[in-house]
């Protein structure tokens, strides 16, 4: 039997698709390093996230086409994973940040900042980098989420961010003494924003969550007009009022052209904890509904969950603190369709530049 | 299955052209192509200063504004509009690409 060669190789992979970018993994440039050695093919596949929901799959695929080839022994396929930046960042201070995401939400109160605290540290959890800007000038709680207060240190003029559980973070919330709060008109939300983003050393990241306040406000319109989001995230809880609210943000963001990577349904139901049944408190399955009409992803939900809230409160949030908790699987799972719909936004988008030419 | 979010009604630009410091080109996704000297851009400047927020009506006397005025830069916002740096001095409008493509002299996008 003659030895197996690589173009039989690729033309085994080539019939391996990526479910989401409707491509197949040759033509998308995911494989590198192809080795082989009499029996032995050796090569790695290279996704556009760490966070990606069908990984296990593509590498089971791979490895099973091409074990099918004749004259094939064994095979390795190593995956890794190289997050894309979204095209439309521009901005030199973070032009190492390779995709910036929203968090909004239109109602305060529905868990936007638990939500963003565990979707980061999901993401790093997957091998991504991640930073973290709490942006809610009213209610800035990251600090606490993330168990470390205080104020940050200046190096060489840029602002050094706070680090927990792997994350980077930066709060407006440090910008106030102690426990004094923020009162501030639209210009200095301004500036602080401005310079939470651009003024602080976030270095290389695949991953910017930014956590905004409620509604549509000065934070808002800065943030869209500041820097290109990689596109924004809309947390709701399934009541009307509540989703009613969050459609005006969702417009807000469509207004100015960003990309609306998914919402999330939050304190979706709560199981009992005596007997276990479901209790849906705020009514069910709204924002699957809604999510299905405007024709925007839907993420999935997340239940309203004691231990979601004391882990939030104690500085470790339940992705890390209880990693085998249904709760946690759920954030995994949220954070993995996310990170899939960033890669597909990035690789439909066209980078948009001025260009100078002699009239 | 996770669908992809489609909104492609609003104006996007392909290709953006700064020609000189005469006038601005806009190639859009549907092929159209609109050209405005920086004059145009100039009296159509949305800001507070040029136009009245409440009323909507045009506080800028165009006749102030020389008509070889010179555009000195031209910057993205975001994901959704320019900014424009004149030779006046005048910075402060945003021109979404949405307000660009109306005011383009084909008038042929009117609705909305």
């Amino acid at each position: 039997m003659g030895q197996v060669t690589k173009e039989q190789v690729l033309e085994a992979l080539k019939t391996v698709q990526d479910p989401d970018l409707h491509k197949d993994i040759v033509t998308l440039g995911f494989i590198k390093d192809l080795r082989i050695c009499e029996g032995n093919v050796a090569f790695e596949i290279h996704l556009t996230t760490p966070a990606c929901p069908v990984k296990d799959l593509l590498q089971k695929e791979a490895q099973d086409k091409v074990k099918a080839l004749s004259g094939v022994d064994e095979v390795t396929v190593t995956m890794k994973a190289e997050v894309k930046a979204s095209q439309v960042l521009n901005k030199n201070a973070l032009k190492n940040v390779r995709n910036i995401i929203a968090i909004g939400s239109g109602k305060g109160g529905v868990g936007k900042s638990t939500v963003s605290v565990n979707l980061a540290c999901a993401l790093s959890k997957e091998g991504a980098r991640v930073g973290l800007l709490d942006a809610d000038i009213y209610g800035p709680s990251i600090p606490i989420m993330m168990g470390k207060q205080g104020e940050p240190m200046i190096r060489e003029n840029l602002i050094q961010p706070k680090i927990a559980h792997g994350i980077k973070f930066m709060s407006m919330g440090f910008f106030a003494q102690g426990d004094q709060p923020l009162i501030w008109r639209g210009p200095m939300a301004h500036r602080a924003l401005e310079q939470s983003l651009v003024d602080v050393e976030w270095g290389e990241l695949d991953y910017l969550v930014v956590d905004l306040p409620p509604g549509t406000g000065d934070v808002h319109l800065t943030l869209v007009q500041t820097v290109s989001l990689a596109g924004a995230v809309i947390v709701s809880t399934p009541q009307d009022v509540g989703l009613m609210i969050s459609m005006k943000t969702l417009r807000m963001l469509q207004q100015t052209n960003v990309k609306l990577l998914g919402i999330i349904e939050n304190m979706s139901y709560h199981l009992c904890t005596h007997c276990g049944s479901r209790e849906e408190i705020f009514g069910y399955g709204g924002v699957k509904t809604a999510s299905k009409n405007l024709e925007i992803p839907f993420l999935g939900e997340i239940p309203l969950e004691q231990s979601i809230r004391e882990q939030a409160d104690q500085g470790t949030p339940i992705v890390l603190a209880k990693p085998e908790s249904p709760a946690a699987k759920i954030y995994l799972e949220i954070a993995r369709n996310l990170a899939a719909q960033i890669s597909i936004a990035n690789f439909t988008s066209k980078k948009l530049e001025v260009v100078e030419e002699p009239a | 299955m996770i669908q992809d979010y489609k909104n492609k009604k609003e104006a996007e630009p392909k290709q953006i052209r700064k020609l000189g410091n005469k006038s601005l080109n806009i190639v859009w996704s549907d092929d159209h192509i609109s050209e405005y000297t920086f004059y145009k851009l100039r009296i159509h400047c949305p800001c507070a200063a040029c136009v009245d927020e409440l009323s909507g009506k045009k506080v800028l006397d165009s006749k102030q504004v020389a008509p070889l005025i010179q555009g000195l830069n031209v910057n993205i916002v975001g994901n959704y509009a320019l900014s424009i740096t004149f030779e006046d001095g005048h910075s402060t409008g945003i021109y979404p690409f949405k307000y660009l493509r109306q005011i383009c002299s084909c008038k042929i996008w009117l609705e909305n």
